[in-house]
């Protein structure tokens, strides 16, 4: 039987069904799993993505984008093929798609961060296994020694971190991609040692997310500070970017940290350079990808994009049938920040890390 | 154990000085004193027991992950090496570390064990502890803990959680060291708070204020005869200031502001200074004698501080020093009667020299203040004090030209803003000085909210303010300095008040400085400024 979902230049393409699944290049019709710039991008003739995630779109991709949405769970039918988008507790709105045709059901994970109990991304929907006869998964962070640590610690260390800098007379920066990592950071963060502030491309996407219900902190803005100072202790969330722009003269003399996944490894925070790192991603971590491939029953999976060779051979020793898909889809946050704050105005950006 | 994995990944994220001389004083106070002990040894550079080597690290890894070998090799390759991956690349335990003595002890007693036992050990050890307490151990089982911190910065963050001075620290953990032993677990055995044995006498002994005095090569001509009270001069000399002090076979090596600097001496040893105290200039020039000596203040057990400068010399000469060590030029007699002369030197050239005085009652060494200059500029920025007992400092700028209008500087606010720099020859606010002296009657707070207020915190952009504060300067010369956009610096600079904001137009400008400077080098001249021409005696502050 032939395969549900093949590589072609355009991306992920189910021939059935006549549609992509986040395809790099503008195509008649496409299914969205996520608003990150690296798998949502303009110019299609029509979109299908999760409810959960339309403000976020249209955010990024503007309000006239011609948009039909499903709730999580919801079935739509495209040339007999039967769809149906599940949360991947990624971002706002993030989506795996399950995809029926011919007796057999086919998973595309997009991103996702599948955890341990309470351990979730607070700020989207957990994600949810699904039962499928071949899983195309991400792996970002495939790889045993990526294992993240325990939310809740995290959280105490940046919260100890900002106290000490406040003792100190210093503001603070956190730096995290503006779509989805500055929200999760925000919604696990209380306000006690200053106030939060946050840069003008975080708060537009915060926006969205308070539109969909998720509940941020009260926060300032980076561009409205009267007198485009900084109060006492305060901690400003920012996307990663170089120091100078509009906002080098604000935020001087604060300390800087960044939050990511790729603050695990002390060469991930080498190359960063400098200042704190916090270990918080939105992908899952080498237990969750192997936990979540397990979940779905698939006696086939298809890695693509970061370390895939390594777990698609970790899973063929496994005794499963592993493959590959190359994909033109980024790290943590890498495209989609780069293209989201350049939208924003944000600062010149960095090389993510 | 858990501290001292939070302090070294601070230390890796801090960004300045003060913060990790803050975080080292922070990190050892609630600490037992045998953990505090160990930390300090660790950050002062020593290692813990090499038990592991690479290939040991990658049979334990596999051991303990199960990882097939190629899958491993991609951890060790994706983690930079085999500890990094040993300490990630299984899941954490709970997190219940022992004490950092007691896993130190632990390691230690795991060195008469063979390969396969000790990696058993280790292996144990490990299961409970979390990702980052894993790499801490692993790297006190491989003797590689990072040494984060500055020694000066580690003694001065100590020392504040001990509440005893740093010199005394710098020579305890010396002590500590040399002895190669580690602290018993229980703490019973030795504390930063207990002395070094014969530590009075390894510590320096005052430096005498020195003042730097103009020096004009030319000027130095000699005096018939040995004129009481005839001055005599030696060029300022290279290099840092320095004691020598030699007690009982050990050397020990301390900067003017109480650094610890023994390590600069390495393997170099003294065997005819049983027991005294060398000033000199330190240089580290190759090929050049490490230690230019110029005075002798303890000679076998005597005090010699406060002898006649002759009799130290004299003392001084007849000694056999060490290869490393060179006497320093004796000061010459100098003339003092173009003292406007000095001074212009001083202050165009950026000559200078140190004064030695001779009055006819013992010996004391005179400063010759120039007369001070005064002036306006602005703050430029400041850095925020990060420490307790530290002075903030303040960067002090002018305009490079009389700015036509204050719109003419909004508009270079605003481009600097913008992170444009100035164009060559536009306006532009210089920098030409930093200081932390303030004048008395200035309160450092009511300064720091006041440049708060009116200029860019820490690191701003110097251009991008608006010349709503002004302060009153006192300044000796301002000399030459090509690191300086300005290509001048204020020597001597000291903040004496905060004036009301000028209107822009009337702020002074370089040229100003320029102008005051050399109208002050003719001391008839001088009509601008306020003239001292006191010959200020200091006298030197110790009593024994």
């Amino acid at each position: 039987m032939a395969d549900l979902i093949i590589e072609r230049r355009e991306g992920l393409y189910c021939p059935p069904g006549d549609f992509y699944i986040d395809p790099s290049r503008p195509v008649p019709r496409a299914v969205i799993t996520h608003a990150h710039a690296d798998h949502a991008r303009g110019g299609h003739g029509r979109v299908l993505a999760a409810a959960d995630g339309a403000g976020l779109l249209r955010v990024r991709l503007g309000a006239t984008l011609p948009l039909q949405t499903l709730r999580y769970g919801e079935v739509v039918v495209e040339r007999g093929v039967r769809i149906s988008l599940h949360p991947a507790g990624h971002v706002l709105g993030s989506a795996q798609v399950r995809l029926e045709y011919g007796g057999q059901v086919w998973v595309v994970s997009g991103d996702y961060d599948c955890r341990a109990d309470g351990e979730a991304n607070p700020t989207c929907t957990a994600f949810e296994p699904v039962r499928c006869d071949c899983f195309v998964t991400e792996s970002t962070f495939g790889l045993p020694v990526y294992r993240w640590p325990r939310q809740a610690l995290v959280f105490e260390a940046i919260q100890a971190w900002w106290q000490a800098n406040a003792a100190l007379g210093r503001a603070s920066v956190l730096r995290g991609y503006s779509l989805g990592k500055a929200q999760r950071l925000l919604a696990g963060l209380e306000a006690m040692a200053g106030p939060i502030v946050v840069h003008p491309a975080v708060r537009a996407v915060n926006q969205a997310y308070l539109a969909a219900g998720v509940r941020l902190p009260a926060t300032l803005g980076l561009d409205t500070l009267p007198g485009g100072r900084l109060p006492a202790g305060a901690l400003v969330v920012a996307p990663p970017g170089l120091r100078g722009g509009p906002y080098a003269a604000t935020l001087a003399g604060a300390a800087e940290a960044f939050a990511s996944g790729w603050m695990l490894l002390r060469g991930g925070r080498a190359r960063r350079g400098g200042g704190m790192g916090f270990v918080l991603s939105d992908h899952a971590d080498w237990d969750g990808l192997t936990r979540a491939i397990a979940a779905t029953g698939a006696h086939r999976v298809i890695v693509m994009h970061g370390q895939a060779q390594p777990l698609a051979r970790w899973l063929q020793a496994q005794g499963l049938q592993a493959g590959l898909f190359g994909t033109a889809y980024g790290g943590e946050g890498e495209p989609a920040e780069r293209a989201g704050a350049q939208a924003d105005g944000a600062d010149s950006l960095s090389t993510p890390a | 154990m858990q501290r001292l994995v939070v302090l070294l990944a601070r230390l890796e994220g801090a960004d300045d000085a003060g913060a990790a001389q803050a975080l080292a004083g922070h990190f050892a106070q609630p600490l037992p004193p045998a953990d505090a002990l160990i930390s300090a040894l660790l950050l002062a550079g020593r290692r813990g027991p090499r038990l592991l080597d690479d290939a040991a690290l990658r049979a334990l890894g596999q051991m303990l992950t199960g990882l097939p070998p190629w899958l491993w090799d991609h951890c060790e390759q994706e983690a930079g090496g085999a500890l990094e991956a040993l300490a990630h690349a299984w899941p954490a335990g709970d997190g219940a570390a022992p004490g950092l003595a007691a896993a130190l002890h632990a390691l230690r007693a795991m060195a008469g064990l063979d390969a396969a036992a000790r990696r058993d050990a280790i292996g144990a050890m490990l299961g409970p502890l979390t990702h980052p307490q894993r790499r801490l151990l692993l790297q006190l089982a491989t003797g590689s803990v990072p040494a984060r911190l500055a020694p000066a910065l580690l003694h001065r963050g100590l020392a504040q959680a001990w509440h005893i001075d740093a010199t005394r620290v710098a020579l305890r953990l010396d002590h500590l060291a040399a002895g190669r032993g580690w602290p018993a677990a229980d703490g019973t055995a030795s504390s930063l708070g207990s002395p070094a044995p014969d530590e009075d006498a390894q510590l320096p002994m005052p430096f005498r204020p020195w003042r730097p005095m103009p020096w004009p090569e030319s000027a130095a001509t000699p005096v018939a005869g040995d004129a009481a009270g005839g001055c005599w001069a030696r060029p300022w000399p290279r290099g840092q200031r320095v004691q020598c002090v030699a007690r009982a076979g050990r050397l020990q090596l301390w900067s003017e502001s109480g650094q610890w600097c023994s390590p600069w001496l390495r393997a170099l040893e003294a065997p005819g200074l049983a027991d005294a105290v060398l000033e000199g200039h330190w240089d580290s020039a190759p090929g050049a004698p490490a230690l230019l000596v110029h005075d002798l203040l303890r000679w076998q057990g005597v005090d010699l501080a406060m002898q006649p400068s002759a009799q130290r010399q004299e003392r001084l000469q007849a000694l056999a020093l060490p290869s490393w060590m060179a006497m320093a030029p004796a000061p010459q007699p100098l003339a003092t009667r173009s003292p406007g002369q000095w001074q212009h030197l001083a202050r165009q050239k950026g000559w200078q020299g140190l004064l030695v005085g001779r009055e006819p009652v013992g010996d004391e060494v005179q400063a010759w203040p120039l007369p001070r200059l005064q002036g306006l500029a602005q703050v430029a920025y400041l850095e925020w004090p990060t420490a307790a007992g530290q002075a903030p400092a303040f960067e002090l700028a002018v305009w490079s030209r009389a700015p036509s209008s204050a719109a003419e500087v909004d508009a270079v606010e605003a481009a600097s803003r913008g992170g444009q720099r100035p164009a060559p020859g536009a306006l532009a606010l210089l920098s030409v000085g930093r200081t932390a002296q303030l004048g008395p009657g200035l309160d450092a707070a009511v300064l720091l909210a006041a440049a708060r207020d009116h200029a860019v915190a820490r690191f701003g952009p110097v251009q991008a303010l608006r010349p709503g504060l002004a302060v009153r300067i006192r300044f000796d010369a301002l000399v030459p300095n090509r690191r300086r956009r300005s290509g001048c610096e204020l020597a001597g600079v000291a903040i004496e008040a905060l004036v009301p904001a000028p209107d822009v137009v009337t702020l002074p400008t370089l040229s100003d400085l320029r102008q005051m400077a050399s109208a002050a080098a003719d001391p008839d001249e001088s009509k601008l400024l306020a003239v001292s021409q006191v010959v200020a005696a200091i006298r030197r502050p110790r009593p024994g």
